[in-house]
């Protein structure tokens, strides 16, 4: 073994799992060495810990030569509650020898019941830059962590809002990041402003999951920042109130911006101008669409939405004249479904330079396909359809709005629904141009005996 | 079919298919840039860093995986975890060795720039490490304690904590 050469007992060390790796480092100084001499390596190792794994690592080795840069603690092993108490000692012990290498800390399913624990194992960590909640509980708010210098970056995912109470000193603190699958009502929006506002270097704020749309109706706000990517700013559709007070409270010092979903809502489509005419942006990202980049609107060629965005998409095509396609995907959003067909029906001429238009309905209400007939008819200059949809109306949807489409020459039809006979029948009487029909399988063999060689039939 | 004469260190001269050959990638440079005449029946090419035991494995290795799709390249993957538990049975008879004829295929795998030999033989020494604490890591390998006493005694001074209450 001591005569590979070094690169190749790298690629050996490669194979290991961290804690295989840390055993291996243990056994001999001359790997260590050779181990904290390869900057690849070196930045990617963790130490990994767990209440079960702490015991078996109890013979650890401070080793000098190997900076640790980054521990993660994963307590999903449910900790011996009677034990805790031993096993954090024991954590923060080994922990302690890497206080001066360590700048990055995850905690993963823990469940703290005092800020003492937490305290316990990051303390001495003077080097600290980042930490992460995964799946965190705190029980026991009272005290505030000391101060870290460089403390650049939060990660809260999943994890419970009480701990925003002990993040009240870190004054240095640039990023935060909220991950949630549901924020939910009772989501603690004061304590993040309580401890946000402290924070005069905050930068970039990340809110992702549902429900995020809360936070900018309460209007605390007491930061500014320079980059937001947030899931969605407005959500509320059946109140006609103006959603730009977070907008006007960062005007000036917002650059970048990047929305998960396009605004909701009756507001949506003037959030959406708001956005792109007033703030100023350098930087605006729909999803991973380029809206602004370098302060310059960008060519959009294609964008999706749901039904509860067309007033967003309806700003969208106002502001990008080049889009080209168009897709409107029908979900079951409980939406007001006499307020959304006006709005789609109400006369403009927007779309004309669309040439493809999708509608996937996925909505299950079964007739929500035809109350956007209005919409297909604003559609004149496409030349390619898809539909997707299991709409048992899905016929008179294609009589209805097939006679608009005098450009046609394509259309995408997935859909099971019986009486195919007279859905070819009425594809060759109002769209007698078309050269190319892709549908279901099931139906392929009865459209090729139908139209023969006039159109191209493919399967879906 | 065409074969080449490959010459191991001991001077054993090993005539191979051309296809087994070029699973090195050194080979395949030698013949490409080399100019050595893959049609000329006199040609040898000398391997003086891979003895005859050692050749003779290699080319049974390469001879049954040479039909094997080439792996994509795994720049995306660099920071992913690699897995050590995918080894084929055929491989891992195969790689019942000595650990000294082991540590030999390794070099010659990364002499003759075999990617394929070189990662199994690599994730197997990795499996040998895999669950061991140091000390049997040590014995496994027949590893000198390289560590003083005085760090040593440090270490078990260290430990004590564990004992404390």
């Amino acid at each position: 073994m001591s005569n590979l050469p070094e690169d190749i007992l790298l690629i050996i060390f490669d194979h290991l799992d961290d804690e295989s790796m840390w055993n291996a480092l243990q056994a001999s100084k001359f790997w260590a060495r050779i181990f904290s001499n390869s900057s690849k390596h070196f930045s990617k190792f963790t130490l990994h810990l767990n209440s079960e794994k702490v015991d078996r690592l109890s013979n650890i080795k401070n080793l000098p030569d190997v900076p640790i840069i980054k521990i993660s603690i994963d307590d999903s092993q449910d900790m011996k509650v009677q034990f805790r108490s031993e096993d954090i000692n024991k954590m923060s012990k080994i922990i302690d020898f890497y206080k001066e290498s360590i700048k990055i800390v995850e905690l993963k399913n823990f469940e703290l019941s005092s800020t003492d624990y937490l305290l316990k194992i990051i303390k001495n960590l003077k080097r600290l830059e980042s930490i992460s909640f995964q799946n965190c509980k705190m029980n026991d708010v009272k005290k505030q962590l000391p101060k870290f210098m460089h403390l650049k970056s939060i990660y809260f995912h999943e994890s419970d809002d009480e701990l925003f109470k002990i993040f009240h000193a870190q004054k240095n603190v640039e990023n935060i990041s909220i991950v949630r699958m549901e924020w939910g009502n009772d989501f603690s929006w004061a304590d993040f402003d309580e401890m946000a506002k402290n924070y005069l270097n905050l930068n970039k704020l990340v809110m992702r999951g549902h429900g995020t749309a809360n936070y900018f109706e309460h209007g605390g706000f007491p930061f500014k920042i320079r980059k937001l990517d947030v899931f969605l700013m407005t959500f509320d559709w059946t109140n006609h109130l103006p959603r730009t007070r977070f907008l006007e409270s960062q005007k000036g010092s917002l650059k970048e911006l990047i929305l998960e979903k396009l605004p909701y809502d009756y507001d949506g489509g003037a959030v959406l101008k708001y956005i792109i005419e007033e703030m100023k942006l350098d930087t605006f990202y729909y999803g991973k669409i380029p809206l602004i980049l370098g302060g310059r609107k960008q060519e959009v060629m294609e964008f999706r939405v749901q039904e509860v965005q067309i007033q967003a998409a309806f700003e969208m095509f106002r502001q990008f004249p080049t889009i080209t396609k168009f897709s409107l995907f029908l979900t079951q959003t409980g939406l007001d479904a006499d307020a959304i067909g006006e709005i789609i029906n109400q006369g403009t001429m927007l779309f004309t330079c669309c040439k493809e238009l999708e509608i996937e309905d996925r909505s299950n209400y079964e007739t929500l396909l035809v109350m956007f007939t209005g919409l297909y008819k604003n559609f004149r200059n496409i030349r390619k359809l898809t539909i997707i949809s299991p709409d048992l109306e899905i016929n008179s949807v294609l009589e209805e709005c097939l006679p608009e489409f005098t450009h046609l020459n394509e259309i995408c039809l997935k859909c099971d629904v019986p009486n195919s006979m007279q859905r070819l029948q009425l594809i060759r009487v109002f769209a007698p141009n078309i050269k190319k029909l892709s549908i279901n399988e099931e139906f392929v063999n009865d459209a090729r005996e139908f139209f023969g060689n006039d159109v191209e039939v493919v399967e879906i | 079919m065409q074969t080449i004469k490959l010459q191991s260190s001991d001077n054993e001269i090993f005539e191979c298919d051309l296809a087994v050959a070029k699973c090195s990638a050194t080979i395949r440079t030698m013949l490409e840039d080399l100019g050595i005449d893959e049609n000329s029946e006199d040609e040898v090419v000398p391997l003086p860093n891979v003895n005859s035991a050692i050749l003779r494995k290699v080319i049974q290795f390469c001879t049954y995986h040479k039909d094997d799709p080439v792996p994509s390249s795994t720049d995306d993957d660099e920071n992913k975890e690699k897995r050590t538990d995918d080894i084929t049975s055929w491989d891992a008879d195969f790689l019942k060795v000595d650990q000294g004829t082991l540590f030999e295929l390794i070099l010659a795998a990364n002499y003759l720039d075999i990617r394929s030999l070189l990662d199994v033989t690599c994730k197997t020494v990795a499996n040998m490490i895999k669950g061991k604490t140091p000390d049997e890591i040590r014995k496994t390998f027949n590893i000198k304690n390289d560590f003083t006493p005085a760090e040593e005694e440090q270490v078990r001074k260290e430990n004590t904590w564990c004992e404390e209450k």
